[in-house]
């Protein structure tokens, strides 16, 4: 791209500060009471925690173990990033918005939270969902704040239905015996560090699940918020969809803007049954630091499905725009036949954020299919990097795979990457990879011109082209936010 | 409304226009021909701006003002329409939505509402069925897997929606068998008319049985090196470019 | 995806006997050093562990417990020199080596401006040509700053600098181009051998070189070598590669090539034998307009564990990369192909292709594919693609539409699949070994491949 350094006024990488380097919106800080716990972590502190949330003995047993895991691991350093290592003892584990013992109904939390969703779009006031415009899809959503869960909307609606959705902490004592049966058992404590260490510390994230033959009768959605200063987040969700359940859930992330790394280490587990399906859509924008990478998220996610059922299908898809650093691997486990898993990824990066991330499709089951389809942006001076595996296991007869993954360039101080892993060891196995890396074209962007659109609405449509197959994939009413995320017109409109 | 004195251009190092004059006035329509290699492409490209093709010598003016320090979108924006010889393949962009972006982009330089996408549908089906494009062009991202045919029938489309004052057809015929280029051909006469003047760049003296120039000028060496009304095509079919080229 | 290496030496014994083995009283000092220095990296490192990444689909732990002292000079040169013979070689240019020595009594060597022979004659005659360059190995191995999580051939290459005593030398001045092939033979009867071939090409010197690796006899080996390459400004060099040890034999090999200026270097790789093979194939693309093509044909089968590694390196402008590797896996084989293109900042306008196809024959075979791209450079084309387990359907309807029955249509499209690669080599003798290779182990082979002969024979 030459020939459009040349002219000053229009380089591409003014175009790719337009469109990506926008402000960070939702960098406030909510002035708010909370209670935290001194920063540390012994088992003392484990303790105490599971005191607070009037845990079942069981829960207190799971947390110990997994952190005598922990303490016997080490920090993963495969990945394709660079960060300075967290100091451990220097986090805050529990972090909540000062509750009297918690809300009864909306009237009791407190405005300044209330107004902190507001600000975020998020509306807590079922009547306000309902008064809005006619016909637009019901959203029941479950506020996290800090650690915290503070407002679940809808609740009756979905009783009546017979689905649960309500904070972990309240299945722990409400629902004992199904967070028993299904809590690490997808994510072991032991898998990684970072799940360890949610498996040790975790305070707080959503329950769901969906009884056999429903279908849930609207978008489920969770939206995490960091607010507190110095401390982590570990929130843990746990989705089960029973015998030909169906359910769609959304997660929405934002952080105040800190000079300091915050730590986010959730874990996520998936599970559907025979013929079950879950949508699990995921818009992240935790704050992703400066243009000198001071601050910013460190975002160390597990995120895992286990398709255990015949016929079960869990559908992965992300816009991924935020955070410092980011070691997020969403992934199926197909184990029933004819299951289904797959992942539609849009990260982008700009500054000089990092992210490594990418899915894992474990094929165990015959006739096993999944789909990859990851976009990569990057811009500024950040490393993007897709990481992959495709394993085809001794019985997967008729497993099959199509990955295609694609990144974008925009300015020539940052990286993309590719690193796929496949492995197959099946005979009547297709895996299929693809991967290309370019930067916008010469002639696309003429092209566009020619037609009389300005360089930066070139740029954008173009960008917006480059993720369509993976935005479509995303509840209309989260794509409108994505799309706002990634600063470019909504397209669709017409045609 | 076009006037191009001594127009000299190159790409990178390379020299391609060498002294280039020609007046185009509203409502002709002028025919480059030469063989491959002479500079007519690189012709469209200059007057359309792109990057890389540099003017080093010589002026282009258009509607009395000087068209070389314009960009690209300023110069569509003011009415320069390239039909290109290979359109461009924007994935996951849709057909219609590109052309409602640009038509807007124009509007909005002129001075106009923009469109609505009700008020853009009508328009474009009005356009669309005159080059008897099937609906379902439209909807399909941007040339993306369009026969070579549909993607020219498109670049007419877009010529048709967009209403420019200047066309430049650069090619427009090569690659398409002959029921196509009566479609085309059909569709750039339907949009002759006195105020609108066109340039039509071709190696084949074919496309001219369809779309009759008021002028045909042989393009070899960078230069213009003859002249003359629409016989000058069909002698040149007949005789073949060799004595031009060689004199 | 692990990380930290730990990583193990081997049994005492046979670093003892190699220590013993390579001391050169005369040895230049810088010699020493670097021998030294391979030494202590190679103790440093041990042999990798499968937690280092580029190790991960391979295991070399039981070269630990055996021992591979160096092997006996004083060979039966009748059954070498019966082996050129039978390969068809008899009447062509050739470096033959036993045990990683070359032995002119079997050789047969072009004179030329410049040299070619034994590593050993031109290291004690012309030491100063080849300082300058034995140590890039260094610079691609990061034997000088080792990244322990990162190993790929270091450890090994760390014991050839400290180990090797000779190897195949090609020094060709400018402008000079060998006219026939230069076929550059190992034979290994037992126990182990470090060669180190260096070939190095100056400006616009041209030279296609065909190496053979194999066994002579049914003894285990282990064979641990190194190819250096330099190609000055606008050279051309191609070189094809044999690999058929026995299924006893170890083979662990780095070729690292320098590409300068407007130069090409074109390598195609036939992995056939050994119980374990490992080779690593490393490209620098150090100037603008530099090319390279690497072919690569992996063929697995019984309970053999084959790995194909390539890095290249995109380090300046307008440079052109292209792969091609394909593998079958049979019987209870395991192949795996890790492709690596690295694109530096300053390297714009690269342009870049790599293609992995593979396919599984049987139920207990394995392949492990890892296609990577690292790219820091904005004006780029780089696209990767890999396959396991599709033959064409298309050509597989196409076949069956012509009244073949579904078995015989896939013998064909896998002898196809497989054919592809054997295509790129340029040479009759090459590509006569390849397809008795191929007749031997795919399915239905031995048909197709005398159907192919009947009708060259007829033509």
């Amino acid at each position: 791209m030459e020939e459009l350094d040349r002219k000053p006024k229009t380089s591409d990488d003014d175009h790719v500060d337009e469109l990506l380097n926008r402000d960070y919106e939702a960098g406030f800080v909510t002035d708010i009471e909370s209670e935290s716990l001194p920063p540390g972590l012994d088992e003392g502190v484990i303790r105490e925690i599971s005191k607070r949330k009037e845990e079942p003995e069981f829960m207190l047993e799971f947390r110990l173990n997994a952190y005598r895991d922990w303490l016997k691991m080490t920090e993963p350093e495969w990945a394709h990033v660079n960060y300075e290592k967290v100091d451990y003892q220097s986090i805050s584990y529990f972090s909540a918005p000062k509750l009297n013992d918690g809300p009864k109904s909306l009237d009791e939390v407190d405005p300044e939270l209330l107004a902190t969703y507001e600000k975020l779009g998020i509306s807590l006031k079922e009547q306000e969902v309902l008064a809005g415009v006619q016909g637009a899809p019901k959203v029941a959503v479950d506020a996290v704040f800090d650690s915290v869960s503070v407002a679940t909307t809808f609740k009756e609606t979905l009783n009546e239905a017979g689905v649960i959705f309500c904070p972990i902490s309240e299945a722990c004592r409400e629902h004992p015996e199904l967070v028993q049966k299904y809590l690490g058992t997808v994510v072991p404590t032991s898998d990684n560090f970072f799940a360890a260490l949610n498996s040790a510390v975790f305070s707080d994230g959503s329950f769901v699940y969906i009884p056999e033959g429903v279908r849930c009768p609207m978008e489920l959605s969770t939206y995490f918020r960091i607010n507190a200063a110095n401390t982590g987040q570990f929130e843990r969700t746990i989705i089960i969809a029973d015998k030909g359940s169906y359910v769609s859930y959304l997660e929405g992330c934002t952080a105040p803007m800190r000079d300091e790394n915050q730590l986010h280490a959730a874990v996520v587990e998936l599970v559907a049954l025979d013929d079950a399906e879950i949508k699990y859509s995921t818009v992240q924008n935790w704050y992703p630091g400066d243009e000198n990478g001071k601050g910013g998220i460190y975002n160390f996610v597990t995120k895992r499905a286990d398709c255990r059922g015949v016929n079960s299908k869990v559908s992965w898809t992300q816009v991924e725009t935020g955070s410092a650093i980011t070691w997020k691997y969403p992934s199926c486990i197909l184990t029933g036949d004819n299951s289904v898993g797959e992942f539609y990824s849009v990260a982008v990066t700009n500054k000089r954020q990092e992210a490594d991330t990418g899915t894992k499709m474990i094929h165990v089951g015959k006739n096993t299919r999944s789909t990859v389809i990851s976009k990569g942006i990057s811009a500024g001076r950040s490393n993007n990097s897709y990481r992959g595996l495709i394993k085809i296991l001794p019985n997967a007869e008729g497993a099959r795979n199509y990955t295609q993954c694609d990144s974008l360039l925009m300015g020539d101080q940052c990286g993309a990457h590719t690193f796929p892993y496949i492995e197959g060891k099946n005979p009547t196995a297709q895996v299929e990879h693809e991967a290309t890396t370019s930067k916008i074209s010469e002639d696309q962007l003429f092209y566009c011109l020619q037609r009389g659109l300005s360089e930066e609405d070139a740029v954008g449509l173009i960008v917006n082209g480059f993720c369509k197959e993976v935005m479509k994939n995303l509840p209309m009413e989260f794509a409108v936010e994505a799309q706002k995320l990634l600063g470019i017109s909504l397209e669709g409109s017409v045609g | 409304m076009l006037k191009i004195e001594n127009l000299h251009a190159s790409v990178g190092d390379k020299a391609i226009l060498k002294g280039i004059n020609l007046e185009v006035k509203p409502g002709e329509v002028h025919a480059i021909m030469g063989p491959n290699g002479s500079g007519k492409s690189t012709l469209s490209y200059v007057l359309a701006g792109r990057d890389g093709y540099e003017v080093t010598d010589g002026s282009v003016t258009y509607n009395g003002e000087d068209l070389i320090e314009k960009d690209a979108d300023e110069r569509a924006c003011d009415g320069i329409y390239l039909a290109f010889q290979y359109p461009v393949e924007i994935p996951g962009v849709s057909n219609s939505y590109f052309l409602r972006a640009a038509v807007n982009a124009q509007r909005k330089h002129r001075g106009e509402d923009e469109l609505d996408a009700m008020g853009f549908l009508k328009l474009a089906r009005e356009k669309a069925k005159l080059l008897e494009l099937p609906d379902n062009l439209m909807h399909r991202p941007v040339n993306v897997g369009f026969s070579g045919g549909e993607k020219k029938r498109n670049e007419i489309f877009h010529m048709a929606v967009l209403e420019p004052q200047l066309c430049l057809l650069d090619e427009t015929d090569s690659g398409l068998d002959i029921d196509a280029l009566k479609t085309v051909a059909n569709g750039v006469n339907s949009l002759r008319s006195p105020d609108r003047a066109m340039i039509v760049v071709t190696h084949y003296q074919r496309l001219l049985d369809y779309i009759v120039p008021d002028q045909v000028h042989v393009l070899s060496g960078g230069k213009i090196v003859k002249s003359g009304d629409k016989d000058l095509a069909k002698q040149l079919e007949a005789e073949g470019y060799g004595d031009l080229v060689a004199a | 995806m692990n990380a930290v290496a730990e990583n193990t030496l081997p049994h005492q014994g046979w670093l003892e006997a190699w220590r013993e083995r390579v001391v050169h009283p005369e040895a230049p000092a810088w010699l020493t050093e670097l021998r030294e220095l391979g030494w202590s990296r190679f103790e440093m490192f041990g042999f990798p562990s499968q937690r280092a990444e580029h190790w991960k689909y391979t295991r070399v732990s039981a070269l630990e417990s055996s021992v591979f002292a160096p092997a006996d000079l004083s060979i039966d040169i009748a059954a070498a020199q019966a082996k050129v013979q039978q390969l068809g070689l008899a009447a062509e240019d050739r470096i033959v080596l036993v045990n990683g020595v070359v032995r002119d009594e079997l050789s047969q060597l072009p004179s030329v401006n410049g040299y070619i022979g034994s590593f050993a004659d031109l290291l004690r005659n012309d030491p100063d040509r080849v300082r300058a360059f034995l140590g890039a190995i260094k610079r691609n191995h990061h034997i000088e700053k080792p990244d322990r999580n990162n190993l790929r051939g270091e450890p090994f290459a760390a014991l050839n600098s400290a180990c090797a005593i000779d190897g195949a030398a090609v020094v060709l001045d400018n402008n000079v181009a060998l006219e026939k092939p230069l076929h550059v033979v190992h034979l290994y009867t037992s126990a182990g051998s470090m060669p180190r071939n260096l070939f190095l090409l100056g400006q616009c010197a041209d030279a296609k070189v065909v190496e053979w690796q194999l066994s002579l006899g049914d003894d285990a080996v282990f064979a641990n070598a190194i190819t250096e390459i330099g190609l000055g400004e606008n050279a051309q060099l191609k070189h094809e590669r044999v690999q058929n040890f026995n299924n006893q034999s170890w083979f662990i090999e780095s070729v690292c090539t320098d590409i300068h200026k407007h130069a090409r270097y074109i390598g195609n790789e036939y992995a056939l034998g050994s119980k374990l093979a490992r080779v690593d194939t490393l490209v620098d693309l150090k100037a603008p307009g530099s090319e390279t093509h690497l072919n690569g044909m992996y063929l697995p089968f019984g309970t053999q564990h084959i790995d194909c590694h390539t890095r290249i390196r995109h380090q300046a402008a307008d440079c052109i990369s292209r792969q091609l590797y394909k593998g079958v896996a049979d019987k209870r084989g395991r192949g795996v192909f890790n492709g690596r293109v690295e694109v530096a900042r300053d390297a714009q306008r690269t342009d870049s292709e790599m293609q992995n196809r593979n396919i599984l024959l049987s139920k207990f075979a394995e392949i492990d594919a890892k296609p990577e791209l690292e790219i820091y450079a904005d004006d780029v084309s780089c696209a990767h693609g890999s396959t396991i387990g599709q033959l064409d359907q298309t050509a597989m309807f196409y076949l069956r539409s012509r009244g073949l029955a579904k078995e015989q249509a896939e013998a064909i499209l896998t002898w196809a699949f497989a054919a592809e690669v054997v295509e790129t080599t340029d040479h009759d003798v090459v590509r006569g070994y390849l397809l008795d290779a191929l007749a031997e182990r795919l399915p239905g082979g031995d048909k197709i491949r005398s159907l192919d002969s009947d009708l060259e024979a007829g033509e």
